[in-house]
């Protein structure tokens, strides 16, 4: 089981920047606003500023837990404190969760396609088009995933000009007052906005691939607090531009949002958002399907990753086209929206707390042993 | 060498059904039934009228370019598999340009037909959405007749050169669901010379329309509403002299409101920037007092007749300014119900500070 990572096969530690800020965002960035105006209404800003500042903290465990581990990733954590056999269902489990994140964004993505540009396409056609992709940059290894969310961010950034031509329509009057809604409703908002933040837990997996991973802590830190301005940006823009009354009719507010902008060569500019929403998926299903291929890797020895990365594929194929129906969209969204929230907030400082134990205890060890010799 | 073969031929195939996922579905510009306005009325069984503007691209310029279609059904969704069955290339919404409602149907509530608008991804929202006095399906008549699809640039250069309010469907959808507000659309009308003109505003209350301002009402709202509006007030002095008589165009207007909650009163602080078209020759604009004189003159018109404006929408009960929605971001206390119970009682003081800020050549 080779899993001390060559050098030859890291990544600078500002890449951590991209690859965490990447797997955060996807599709859900077109739409939460809709979600989160649900507690606290034309407050829920706060809600989503308050969320992405608390994920500090968890980043800040995750971190800690990585460096009790003897590899530098969970899954070696894993095995550590609970043995080869428990700790290895905890690694299958962990690849489950990331797969199911993967298809999450994918079929997401898939979703969208032929509600707003392509009407009556079938969403089979579709995967085969993205799984080639898909296929082609997980099986380039680590650095090529890094590469795609490196562009996954940069292109994209673009789009964030059409937010200051948003601004001629601003009605700041809908913004106050401020702070008029009691503690309970910001929570319900917080939860509502917790899944565009969720994705960044692949940090557990990937982690080792990070160069001078001591000091590339930070990164992840600028990249999670990029993250939040960027997200309480784009809610500020979209409470000014809508007026709450009209923000609980619609379910794609980003979208809609971007649909006042036309040129006079080009009538839609949300198709180009939604075209380039692509570079914003593909890390996603990259990073996550990378990372559940990984956990299984290192788990059961002489699997073949490429193998793997089929198998997963095809796999996706199937149930994507199982879920294709209306009803599960809605149940798929709040299964992967509650496990990402037991997995950051219930497993993470469980996992934390282990970690303090054990190196407490290593001290103990540390110091009875130093005494006796 | 027979393995990179292999895998060469797997990545031929793979490109071959890429790309021709791609060549499958096209839409062509002639091949393709564009709407350009859509007007919706009410038949007297109940149902929608729904009209559509098409043009026609690939006739000749000589022969009708512009292809009419009426059709009735009872939900909105229906009218474009209707219109099918009589048009020789799909139907495609996506570039409407304007949305037009008979006024009859506008005053028995749209409400159905504006949730349509909202689940309509395929409408745009920098589109217009109008009433006309007649029914939608007159309307579009005249205009099949005037041989013109230009009714968009119409209201466009009226709302930007002109007294009308800037508003688009963003505008309109946002006033129409908003607390404290109500919607407010242009009006197309058929004038006396069978012309299509557009002609002051109309308001609604909730979904059903309410109120019509003649032109003149209108631009006092629309400097009320814009920025950067560019509606031209006269002011005659003598009603039986022509030439006694003056004629601002507004330039730039600031308009803020104050909510004294202790007093329930609204104050409203309008900084106008004008300029000055045409003024009688007895006024010398080189002298001070003199420009002071015509400024109060302008004034107190222009008070007044905002007042009477706010009176007209206190009475009719509609609140298309919004003052609702700017109580609600100062009061926290504020409820819908209680303050429209209150609203056509609301004393609302007016105070217009104006600059003049020249007088074309006119001396």
């Amino acid at each position: 089981m080779n899993s001390i990572v060559k050098e030859n096969k890291m990544v600078s530690p500002y890449f951590l920047f991209f690859l965490i800020h990447s797997t955060q965002t996807g599709i859900g960035v077109l739409k939460f606003q809709a979600h989160i105006i649900k507690g606290a209404k034309h407050d829920a800003w706060i809600s989503v500023l308050s969320f992405g500042l608390l994920l500090h903290i968890v980043f800040f465990m995750m971190l800690f837990i990585l460096k009790q581990s003897s590899n530098g990733d969970i899954l070696s954590f894993h095995k550590d404190v609970f043995g080869k056999v428990l700790g290895g269902t905890l690694n299958i489990l962990l690849a489950g969760y990331f797969s199911l994140f993967g298809l999450f964004a994918l079929h997401n993505y898939i979703d969208i396609l032929p509600i707003w540009v392509f009407d009556g396409i079938a969403p089979w056609e579709y995967f085969l088009l993205l799984s080639v992709i898909i296929l082609y940059i997980v099986s380039g290894g680590f650095r090529v995933v890094t590469s795609i969310s490196f562009w996954g961010v940069i292109i994209p950034s673009f789009l964030l000009l059409s937010l200051l031509y948003l601004l001629n329509y601003a009605e700041v009057s809908y913004l106050t007052p401020v702070l008029q809604y009691t503690v309970k409703d910001y929570l319900i908002s917080a939860k509502e906005a917790a899944p565009v933040f969720l994705g960044f837990e692949t940090v557990l997996v990937f982690f080792p691939f990070i160069k001078d991973r001591e000091k590339s802590g930070k990164w992840g830190h600028i990249a999670l607090l990029y993250t939040t301005i960027l997200y309480t940006t784009i809610t500020v823009v979209t409470f000014m531009f809508f007026s709450q009354g009209k923000l609980e009719h619609l379910t794609w507010p980003t979208l809609t949002m971007i649909k006042i902008i036309t040129f006079p060569f080009l009538e839609r500019f949300e198709f180009i958002f939604i075209f380039t929403w692509l570079l914003v998926v593909m890390p996603v299903i990259c990073v996550n399907l990378w990372s559940a291929i990984r956990s299984i890797k290192l788990t059961i020895p002489k699997t073949k990753p490429t193998y793997l990365l089929v198998g997963f594929i095809i796999m996706f194929f199937f149930v994507n086209l199982q879920i294709d129906e209306i009803q599960y969209a809605t149940l798929f969204a709040k299964v992967v929206s509650y496990s990402g929230l037991i997995f950051l907030f219930g497993y993470i400082p469980f996992l934390f707390l282990i970690a303090v134990v054990r190196k407490k205890l290593k001290k103990v060890t540390q110091t009875v042993t130093g005494t006796s010799q | 060498m027979k393995k990179p073969k292999k895998h060469l031929v797997f990545f031929f195939i793979l490109v071959c059904i890429v790309s021709l996922f791609g060549c499958n579905r096209t839409r062509i510009i002639d091949k393709i039934s564009i709407v350009h306005v859509f007007g919706f009325d009410q038949a007297d069984n109940g149902e929608l009228v729904g009209t559509a503007l098409f043009p026609q691209y690939t006739k000749s310029k000589s022969s009708d370019q512009i292809q009419y279609l009426e059709e009735q059904a009872s939900s909105s969704v229906l009218f474009v598999p209707k219109m099918a069955a009589h048009t020789s290339t799909p139907v495609e919404l996506s570039k409407i340009r304007v949305l037009l409602f008979g006024k009859k149907y506008a005053e028995a509530g749209i409400q159905d037909m504006v949730d349509r608008f909202m689940t309509t991804p395929q409408l745009g929202t920098n589109i217009h959405i109008a009433v006309s006095t007649h029914s939608a399906r007159e309307t579009l008549n005249r205009f099949k007749k005037e041989k013109s699809l230009t009714l968009a640039e119409r209201i466009d250069h009226n709302m930007q050169g002109q007294s009308l309010p800037t508003m688009n469907l963003h505008v309109f959808l946002n006033h129409f669901y908003g607390e404290g507000m109500d919607a407010y659309v242009p009006m197309i009308n058929i004038d006396e010379n069978d012309m299509v003109s557009v002609e002051g505003m109309g308001v609604f209350k909730g979904d059903k329309f309410k109120l019509q301002l003649d032109s003149e009402q209108t631009a006092l709202f629309s400097i009320l509403k814009d920025y950067r509006s560019q509606a031209t007030f006269k002011i005659p002095l003598d009603e039986k002299d022509r030439s006694e008589i003056i004629i601002i165009k507004s330039f730039r207007g600031k308009s803020k409101w104050d909510w004294n909650p202790k007093k329930k009163q609204m104050n409203l602080r309008l900084q106008l920037e004008m300029t000055m078209s045409q003024h009688p020759r007895k006024y010398n604009l080189e002298k001070v007092q003199e420009i002071n004189k015509i400024k109060k003159l302008i004034g107190t018109n222009l008070e007044k007749g905002i007042m009477e404006l706010l009176e007209t929408f206190k009475e009719n009960e509609v609140d298309p300014l919004g003052i609702g929605n700017i109580v609600r971001s100062k009061d926290r206390n504020w409820d819908e119900a209680s303050f429209y119970q209150l609203y056509p009682t609301l004393p609302i003081h007016v105070d217009v500070n104006l600059q003049i800020i020249h007088s074309g050549l006119e001396s």
